[in-house]
């Protein structure tokens, strides 16, 4: 099954929605405007879309993961290159940038910029789905193959057939561009249903 | 993922089990359940906290960035992560056996505890040791990465200095060897470009002895001991069979560390085998010789044989056939007189005492015709500085020869006629000659005296300055003469003697000048009633103090002007009544003035009688002679240079005039000075009389004028520095010291510019760098407007000329005299209109 552009740009919408809510969080947190946004976002089947880890996969480092439950199941990811996730780390609590390690302070902070991202997005999502979800705590995941961290997922629920979002989000922080990738394992037939809903709405 | 199945608090009790802190809360932190972990680390027990708030009782958690974060999680219903280096604790705990302000670093996890989402989860987990071990991580590893790059530069720049030194080393040609103190040869660098360089490399970890003959490498481990201790490089040459053959070095030992030296061995054996470079300098030596029409002889000294190119021959007169080729065939060619000298010229060559260099001439075998020639020559010699051969070359210079001996004899002819009429000539102005180098000489021996003492003027009068300028400054300190009134007596003394002492001086400095004829007078109109006023003004108050009576009179009309120097008529004036003064114990002082007309010439006649001592004949005849007084016993009596009366006769001659005196011992003494006035007819006659008043009595001493001005004081000398602007600023002025020309000039330049000149510049004459002359010159150049006044010690009337020249508006002499000082300044400083 492929997605038409209409949709694409509905799944985009409603991902732009929620990590926008997360970049007002992140900066009401850091005392500083972080922008966060979602350009570009594919989706389709994780078998499909595996020649596009071969991009990322070596230079992952750090990945958040929250899984959620309920009337829509999935896993949502957000993983940083090893330099990305240093640097966003630094200006955020103002380190000088001779860190260069995701070290266990960077690391923390990462996760909990991570988990406010991520609830924003599953949020967003979950509202249009109008589905009420039950969230697992954050988890911060290093040095993982992220296909590995997929492929998790999937397996978990075998008989479900799932779609992988992928999409990069672009932190904009100190007039600092800082790229990271934004993965979310869902299940297909729910994709499709809240598409329609979504496109039906605003037809 | 179902909710964790604890309904209510009670059963939050099995949270107590956990290693972590634990807390049920609703949406305003009211607790509902506390677990064991945290009743330790708060020492709040459950009952104390149960349905309380923890915002009353933590101030962070009500309001600011961790409530707020709290709300968002609370309110997301999703459970949210708090990271310690955002949040640091979540509930503060003291740590125990730590620094008071040590916290707990708390990562916190915040989940949903029902499904309405009002009640929520607080996990605390300490995560202190990993933040402190971070914490040390990072600050070990500033230090490792800050020693790490110290280490990369030190091993670039070693490396860098390693490939410069190794560079270095293969630029040499030269075999070198290390060697350490034990003889061992520790290192090798090959020669280049030498056919047996490879073979070098096995002198590697051998022995000298392995190396070297026995007595080279003897020799060497000696030198090697040698070099070792003093640290002076040494030298060996040695030979070394290599590779069938003999080779020659030149070796160099130095040393290269505490325990090793570098023998650096250069290979000279080619530069002993010198034939074929002997070849090339011959054909350049044939091409230059062809240019400069030079024979050239090749003389193979070990087998006699004497080789000539063909302008030898040409110069010789000699056929190539009937050459003998050896030093005979030269031999017989010299001339018999010239052939000594030549051959010892020859032989001091081959010893190597000089350079062969000779001039000798030769006999033509055929025609007899005798040539002059020049011979150079240079000895090649073998090792051991056995001459080996000579090679040099011959130039005819008979042509020359006989051009320079022509030359010579016209000279000769010249000169010896030119000798007769000289001879002839001084013998007619010989007699006037000797004449006037006698007088010359007596003339001179008596100036350079003079110009000696004219030149020290300055020398002498400075100091004078400080001294007198000082001694007045005490006395009329009042609070220092009300506290020592011993010393006033004594400073007193020092004072009259000071003043004597200048007194002195000025004569002395004046007769000089005059005897250096240096001394000038200028022709000013003169005006002898008000000279003889400032006389009267001058010298009344000395009469007073000895109880003369001192009188003026004018015995005839007087005229108002004539042309004179006032200055010195006053300097004779004041002499003469001043002496008149000195020497009268009691009676009366007159200076009448009269005028006479004498063949249509005018003359001016001042009288000064006294009633004092008088002279006898004897004494009158030296009076007009330097230190010429009475007697010795007068100067004892009444002090005094005994200079005045002749340096007042001298000024009057130069006036033109002439000074008369009569006396009688014991009933006084009458000198008249007589001056030309000029043709009757154009002289204007005037009655006259001094003023009424200042007769009667002497007026009260005017009070020293305020000066309330900035004054710019260029002046070299420290003392004088300090006491100008001491009775400167005493008088109330503000003074600026600068010490030379120069810097008065920028001073004065930059003050006026700035729109606040000085009001006088104070400059003194002589000084380093640049004299008070030109600063005065360069500043009127620069149309410097205001009042400078020359300090000069040159009191005489060419230096105020001189200042004046200059452009001074002014001057005053040294020493400093307050009074006149504080005057001139005044003066200056009224408006010129005034």
């Amino acid at each position: 099954m492929n997605f038409n552009d209409n949709q694409i740009d509905a799944l985009t919408e409603i991902i732009n929605i929620g990590v926008g809510r997360a970049a007002g969080s992140l900066s009401d947190l850091i005392g500083e405007r972080i922008e966060l946004h979602v350009p570009v976002v594919r989706v389709g089947k994780f078998e499909d879309m595996a020649a596009q880890f071969i991009v990322v996969d070596d230079t992952i480092e750090a990945a958040v993961i929250q899984d959620f439950r309920g009337g829509l199941q999935g896993r949502a990811i957000l993983a940083f290159p090893h330099e990305s996730g240093v640097k966003l780390g630094q200006l955020i609590l103002k380190l000088d940038s001779g860190e260069a390690e995701l070290s266990e302070d960077i690391s923390g902070v990462l996760e909990e910029v991570g988990n406010i991202v991520l609830n924003g997005v599953v949020g967003s999502i979950s509202n249009l789905a109008g589905a009420e979800l039950s969230y697992s705590v954050p988890k911060l995941c290093m040095g993982q193959r992220i296909e590995k961290i997929v492929e998790a997922e999937i397996s978990r629920h075998p008989t479900v057939e799932q779609y992988l979002v992928m999409a990069d989000a672009r932190f904009c922080v100190s007039q600092r561009d800082i790229d990271g990738s934004l993965l979310l394992v869902l299940d297909a037939l729910m994709i499709k249903a809240m598409l329609s809903a979504v496109l039906g709405q605003y037809a | 993922m179902p909710y964790p199945s604890f309904p209510d608090s009670t059963s939050f009790a099995a949270f107590d089990l956990l290693p972590l802190g634990a807390c049920l809360v609703d949406r305003n932190l009211r607790v509902l359940g506390w677990n064991r972990v945290l009743e330790e680390w708060t020492g709040l027990s459950r009952a104390e906290v149960q349905n309380t708030s923890l915002a009353d009782k933590y101030p962070h958690l009500s309001d600011g960035r961790l409530r707020n974060r709290f709300n968002q999680i609370v309110e997301s219903r999703s459970p949210g992560v708090l990271s310690a280096a955002l949040h640091g604790c979540f509930l503060p705990v003291q740590l125990p056996g730590d620094t008071p302000d040590a916290l707990m670093v708390q990562k916190t996890t915040i989940r949903p505890w029902n499904r309405a989402g009002d009640v929520v989860l607080v996990v605390i987990e300490d995560v202190t040791v990993a933040f402190r071990q971070l914490h040390e991580l990072r600050a070990d590893k500033h230090e490792l990465v800050s020693a790490f790059a110290q280490l990369k530069a030190q091993a670039a720049a070693l490396s860098a200095s390693e490939t410069r030194v190794q560079a270095f080393l293969s630029a040499i040609p030269d075999l070198i060897l290390r060697i350490n103190a034990d003889g061992l040869c520790i290192d090798v660098k090959p020669p280049t470009d030498s056919a047996w360089s490879a073979m070098t490399h096995q002198f590697q970890n051998r022995s000298v002895f392995e190396i070297f003959t026995p007595p080279v490498a003897s020799e060497l481990v000696e030198l090697l001991g040698q070099v070792l201790k003093s640290g002076e490089p040494g030298t060996i040459p040695f030979q070394m069979p290599i590779a069938g053959s003999v080779a020659e070095f030149d070796g160099r030992v130095v040393r290269s560390g505490t325990q090793e030296v570098m023998l650096i061995a250069a290979d000279v054996t080619d530069r002993r085998h010198f034939d074929e470079e002997l070849l090339i300098s011959r054909e350049r030596l044939k091409m230059a010789t062809d240019l400069a029409g030079l024979g050239v002889f090749d003389w193979d000294i070990v087998k006699n044989r004497l080789d000539w190119d063909d302008r030898m021959f040409q110069m010789y007169g000699v056929d190539r056939d009937s050459f003998e080729s050896a030093y005979e065939a030269w031999q017989k060619t010299v001339h018999p007189e010239d052939l000594l000298t030549a051959e010892v010229e020859l032989h001091s060559a081959l010893q190597g005492l000089r350079d062969f260099r000779t001039v000798f001439r030769i006999v033509r075998p055929q025609t007899g015709e005798v040539r002059w020639l020049t011979a150079n020559g240079h000895v090649v010699r073998g090792v051991n500085g056995e001459p080996l051969r000579m090679i040099g070359v011959n130039r005819d210079i008979t042509d020359r020869k006989r051009r320079e001996d022509q030359l010579a004899k016209s000279y000769a002819e010249v000169k010896a006629a030119r000798e007769a009429l000289e001879a002839h000539a001084k013998l007619l102005s010989a007699t006037n000659e000797e004449l006037a180098e006698a007088h010359r000489q007596a003339q001179s021996a008596t100036r350079a005296k003079s110009e000696f003492l004219a030149n020290m003027s300055h020398e002498i009068r400075t100091p004078m300055t400080a001294i007198l300028g000082y001694t007045d400054l005490l006395l009329q300190d009042e609070a220092f003469v009300g506290r020592n009134p011993a010393q006033v007596a004594n400073l007193e003394t020092v004072r009259r003697n000071g003043q004597h002492l200048l007194e002195l001086i000025n004569d002395l400095l004046d007769l000089s000048k005059i005897e250096a004829n240096r001394m000038q007078v200028e022709w000013l109109p003169t005006a002898p009633l008000k000279v003889v006023h400032e006389v009267y003004e001058l010298i009344k108050v000395r009469a007073v103090e000895k109880q003369l009576d001192f009188q003026v009179h004018f015995e005839s009309v007087v005229p108002e002007s004539f042309p004179s120097d006032p200055t010195r008529l006053k300097q004779i004036l004041i002499n003469l009544v001043g002496n008149a003064i000195k020497f009268t114990m009691q009676g009366q002082v007159t200076l009448s003035v009269r005028y006479r007309l004498i063949d249509e010439v005018g003359w001016l006649e001042f009288a000064v009688r006294d009633s004092g001592i008088g002279m006898s004949p004897d004494q009158l005849e030296n009076l007009f002679q330097p230190f010429g007084q009475a007697d010795a016993s007068t100067t004892r009596r009444f002090g005094g240079t005994g200079l005045g009366l002749t340096i007042s006769k001298r000024f009057a001659e130069m006036l033109g005039g002439s000074i008369l005196v009569e006396s009688e011992l014991g009933r006084g003494t009458t000198f008249q000075v007589s001056l030309p006035v000029g043709e009757h007819q154009q002289v204007r006659l005037v009655d006259a009389t001094l003023p009424a008043e200042p007769i009667a009595a002497a007026p009260a001493k005017p009070a020293l004028p305020r000066i309330e001005a900035r004054i710019l004081l260029a002046e070299d000398g420290p003392d004088n520095q300090r006491l100008i602007s001491t009775v400167l600023r005493k008088a109330g002025a503000t003074v600026t010291v600068v010490e030379n020309g120069q810097l008065a000039c920028e001073a004065a330049l930059a003050a006026w510019h700035g729109g606040s000149p000085f009001d006088v510049i104070l400059m003194d004459m002589l000084m380093p760098v640049m004299d008070g002359y030109a600063a005065t010159s360069y500043l009127r150049e620069h149309d410097y407007p205001g009042p400078i006044i020359a300090l000069t010690a040159n009191a005489m009337s060419g230096d105020r000329e001189k200042c004046l020249a200059a452009g001074c508006t002014d001057y005053a002499t040294k020493p400093i005299q307050r009074e006149q000082l504080l005057r001139t300044i005044a003066s200056a400083l009224q408006p010129v209109s005034a």
